[in-house]
């Protein structure tokens, strides 16, 4: 009897961590059935849910909003900027003051 | 200067000459048929104020043969090492040549360019004539062009596709751009400044794709050969590059904008 109550249990639970991801997953799949979103371009949320184990609590999923991505972005084209900065001195030292003779 | 008659008169005039700032390649150019007189192009300049415009006029004499042969081999080493530098940056993964113009600028540095001059290297150790050594000169000025175009064909082209690739990362980081701001919209947020600097990001980074477009390939047709012809191009890529990378500077400054407006 301890055993059924045991398996009984295990499955019970899985049942619940199945829907809810289900649930968080895919935010399409959720949509489904749903009055469509009005705006013609939707924010894209990145979404990180933590794998989950046995025993182990399912992690909340978190979301990035797409304007904190800008950021990240943004400070990569800064640094390529500068180093574009630095490349296009030395090309137009190569024409207005040539190392060599000819 | 034709008239000294030992390699240290020789050497010594040689040495005036430079610092003097008058004449600075007379000792390499006048081994070549034609002398090329260079002083420096004045900054600003679509041209260099060099080319084959006057009478040789030979330094190289029998008794002056020897400071003649060791400065037209220091002309190779130079030569050497700035090809060596360039073939440094051409594979310097910090830039962002296209995998097809980093073949082509690699060979010809390192399959055409560095075994020539080394071939040129060994002619003039070996040299025992001045018109062996005049043979070497002429070589190394007017086949390889180092300095004049080989030079400036491998740093615009990497700054070609350097702003290429900006230009590929704004342009993606445009549909990022356009969903944050709807984002904030939908939150109540004002966007219209952003909207505005949004607006001028997409047309600057038009802009600037409009003058690099085309602009590696052109600059990697250029050959030694092409020279004086080929200055003008690359003075014309140097300025359509200029304005790109002016473009990319305001693109980037509206997307900080836009950035600060939506926080």
């Amino acid at each position: 009897m301890p055993k059924r109550k045991l398996a009984l249990a295990a499955l019970t639970t899985s049942l619940a961590m199945t829907l809810t991801a289900c649930g968080t997953g895919n935010p399409q799949q959720a949509g489904r059935g749903t009055t469509p979103p009005t705006s013609a371009v939707s924010p894209t949320p990145t979404t990180t849910t933590a794998a989950s184990g046995p025993g182990s609590v399912p992690a909340s999923p978190t979301t990035t909003p797409s304007n904190a991505v800008i950021p990240q972005s943004l400070d990569q084209v800064g640094v390529e900027i500068a180093a574009l900065d630095n490349s296009f001195g030395v090309a137009n030292s190569d024409l207005t003051n040539p190392q060599g003779d000819s | 200067m034709r008239h000294r008659s030992t390699g240290q008169r020789a050497a010594r005039l040689l040495a005036a000459s430079v610092v003097a700032g008058m004449v600075v390649i007379v000792p390499v150019a006048a081994f070549a048929t034609t002398t090329t007189v260079t002083t420096p192009p004045s900054p600003g300049s679509t041209t260099p104020s060099s080319g084959p415009t006057q009478p040789s006029n030979p330094l190289c004499a029998p008794s002056a043969f020897s400071p003649a042969q060791q400065y037209v081999a220091s002309a190779l080493s130079g030569r050497v090492t700035q090809l060596n530098s360039l073939l440094s940056a051409v594979g310097n993964t910090a830039n962002h040549l296209t995998a097809a113009d980093q073949q082509t600028l690699q060979h010809d540095i390192s399959a055409v360019e560095l075994p020539g001059i080394g071939a040129l290297q060994t002619q003039v150790q070996q040299a025992t004539t001045c018109a062996e050594l005049r043979m070497a000169a002429r070589s190394m000025v007017f086949d390889y062009r180092v300095y004049y175009v080989m030079t400036p064909q491998t740093h615009l082209a990497i700054v070609a596709d350097d702003e290429t690739a900006i230009e590929a990362t704004l342009g993606n980081l445009e549909t990022t751009i356009a969903s944050a701001i709807d984002n904030s919209a939908d939150r109540g947020k004002n966007v219209s400044a952003a909207q505005s600097a949004f607006s001028d990001l997409k047309n600057e980074v038009s802009a600037a794709g409009n003058s690099t477009n085309g602009l590696a390939d052109e600059l990697l047709a250029q050959t030694p050969q092409g020279f004086p012809g080929n200055w003008q191009v690359f003075g014309a890529a140097r300025t359509s590059l200029s304005n790109a990378r002016n473009d990319l500077h305001a693109a980037y400054n509206d997307g900080r904008q836009i950035r600060s407006d939506l926080q």
